[in-house]
């Protein structure tokens, strides 16, 4: 059984993140990155809070497991999003085109795009690789304890 | 060189202070490990001695830098207290940086920063720990912990907590999967030099070091961190093959054969056998060979990176490096008759025995990526006509190849000539 307090830090380390984004906001489609970041971070509360307090079931189980894998895959884009990356940002050049509209007419786009952050990440200074650092960390952490 | 000489000299007995017994191992695993840091010591002289410093730079700070890091690492290699490390990566860690800041003043504030987060979450495991059993020294770690299991029983979470600080700082140190994004940064400046002081100097000093506490010290515990290690060996490999191949136009071979590499090694270690470090400690020499060996094949032919691609077109020109050329990837790759294959033969059974058929098939998969790389390498190479690309004829270099070479080939032909020394070092653990 989880300990609901590592879900609230979690919960609440995500929802400072996705302030920060907000405050330091560079353009419009940041705005858009803090506000998702928001709203997964409010998503993982619930579904933490769900699963603490619910009998253990698997749907319960399967609906934090599902957070968590989407824990993972919001790190990429915060490191991205993160205010001061703004050295060759090619994340937002696709997404100036608005979400709305952002799509993969096939897998070799996706690929190219995971290609990209990829590349980025592997690039990245030290600002972006201690936040993955740190956020890897508490994934593992959180892995152990649970 | 008189301080390098008294050192080395240690190695083979001298009578050690009475004070530094307790705290540091002067056994058949620093026996083996210093060989190693010496070696790559001396092939790292070799290719300095070639290289174009910035202005402001000479051979002789170079060496002086190169030379303090490698004394500090002889005795890492040998250390088993907590504190001690810390304080000796941390003094590794300041004169690296000031050698990458001789180059890429950016880079090395990068390297710097990054280290010392990761110095800061080991600090935060090994003061926990610390906590946990009151002893900094690996030996009265484990036994404290043994006794606290008798008399207190299993301890709570903060033992896992703090085991796997210390684990995920190591591994970040040594650029496993998921933590080695970092290691990028090199590859972008294209700096062959400072990458192999890095990766084949200071990195087997802190895997000696690392061997030493999983192995030694919370072997016991090792439901509590053994999962890091089979995570980020079994991803190394496949993510370091699937990568080569994905991106091959990148032309980023060093970075994710590197990752291959050290996730084979880190097999060996989450392993947690006799048999499965035997045969890690038999693969880093010819991981080691290897390495260099390509690393000078590439100065020689000026290129700031593994390009496979440009120098397999001009790899002809020169016969003996067209054959140590085939000899080193083919080791790489781990054909038979090379160092590459018994050191993966070594590992892949001693992995297989003790039941880690996981770690084996993320091998074998890596194995075959890197197969499925170089053929079309090797293809270029011999299919290509002789020309006359313009080739660095420093003879430090070819003397480099050249000894690297011959290491490898004649570790490839006759095993046993090290095997002696590895079942040592592996028996300086006990299990």
């Amino acid at each position: 059984m989880i300990e609901i307090n590592q879900i609230l830090i979690l919960g609440i380390f995500l929802f400072l993140w996705g302030m920060a984004t907000l405050v330091l906001l560079k353009s419009s489609p940041r705005a858009l990155f803090g506000l998702f970041i928001l709203l997964a971070g409010a998503v993982l509360l619930l579904g933490g809070v769900i699963f603490s307090r619910a009998p253990v079931v698997p749907v319960a189980e399967l609906f934090f497991n599902a957070s968590v894998i989407l824990l993972a895959g919001l790190a990429g884009i915060l490191v991205l999003s993160f205010p001061a990356y703004d050295e060759e940002d090619s994340l937002l050049s696709l997404f100036d085109q608005k979400l709305s509209q952002t799509s993969f007419a096939n897998l070799g786009q996706l690929l190219e795009f995971l290609r990209l952050v990829i590349k980025k990440t592997e690039e990245a200074g030290f600002r972006q690789q201690i936040l993955l650092m740190f956020f890897l960390v508490v994934l593992l952490l959180l892995i152990k304890l649970t | 060189m008189a301080l390098w000489l008294i050192l080395t000299g240690s190695l083979f007995g001298l009578a050690s202070p009475e004070f530094l017994n307790k705290n540091f191992a002067w056994d058949s695993l620093t026996l083996f490990f210093s060989l190693v840091i010496l070696t790559s010591t001396f092939f790292a002289c070799l290719l300095g001695y070639s290289y174009s410093f910035p202005s402001g730079v000479s051979y002789r700070r170079f060496l002086l830098l190169v030379f303090s890091i490698s004394s500090l690492l002889l005795f890492l290699a040998g250390t088993q207290n907590l504190l001690y490390f810390l304080v000796l990566w941390t003094l590794v860690g300041l004169l690296f940086f000031l050698l990458l800041h001789e180059f890429d003043a950016r880079q090395a504030w990068n390297y710097l920063v990054l280290d010392l987060v990761s110095s800061l979450i080991l600090l935060c495991g090994v003061a926990f720990l610390y906590g946990i059993t009151g002893a900094l020294n690996l030996t009265e770690i484990k036994v404290n912990l043994v006794v606290d299991f008798f008399t207190r029983g299993v301890p709570g979470k903060i033992l896992p907590v703090s085991l796997d600080l210390i684990s995920i700082g190591l591994v970040f140190k040594l650029g496993l999967f998921p933590f080695y994004f970092w290691l990028g940064s090199f590859h972008k400046a294209g700096n062959l030099l400072l990458y192999s002081i890095f990766s084949l100097l200071i990195r087997p000093g802190l895997l000696a070091f690392a061997m030493r506490f999983w192995l030694k010290s919370v072997l016991i515990y090792q439901e509590d961190w053994q999962h890091i290690l089979f995570i980020g060996a079994a991803i190394s490999t496949l993510w370091g093959g699937l990568a080569l191949l994905l991106w091959r136009k990148e032309n980023r071979g060093w970075l994710y054969l590197d990752l291959i590499q050290i996730g084979l090694l880190a097999s060996a270690i989450a392993a947690g056998t006799f048999a499965g470090l035997a045969g890690g400690l038999f693969f880093l020499w010819g991981y080691l060979f290897g390495f260099w060996g390509l690393v000078f094949i590439f100065t020689l032919f000026r290129k700031g990176d593994f390009d496979f691609n440009s120098v397999a077109c001009s790899i002809k020109s020169d016969k003996l490096i067209f054959v140590a050329f085939i000899l080193l990837v083919s080791s790489m790759v781990g054909l038979p008759l090379t160092a590459g294959f018994w050191g993966k033969h070594n590992l892949f059974k001693a992995l297989l025995d003790g039941g880690r058929g996981g770690l084996v098939l993320a091998g074998l998969g890596a194995t075959l990526l890197v197969a499925l790389y170089f053929i079309p390498i090797f293809k270029i190479s011999f299919s290509a006509k002789p020309s006359s690309p313009a080739i660095n004829s420093s003879r430090t270099l070819k003397a480099g190849l050249l000894v690297s070479f011959l290491a490898s080939l004649l570790v490839g032909l006759f095993p046993d000539l090290i095997l002696k020394l590895v079942l040592d070092a592996a028996a300086a653990i006990p299990f």
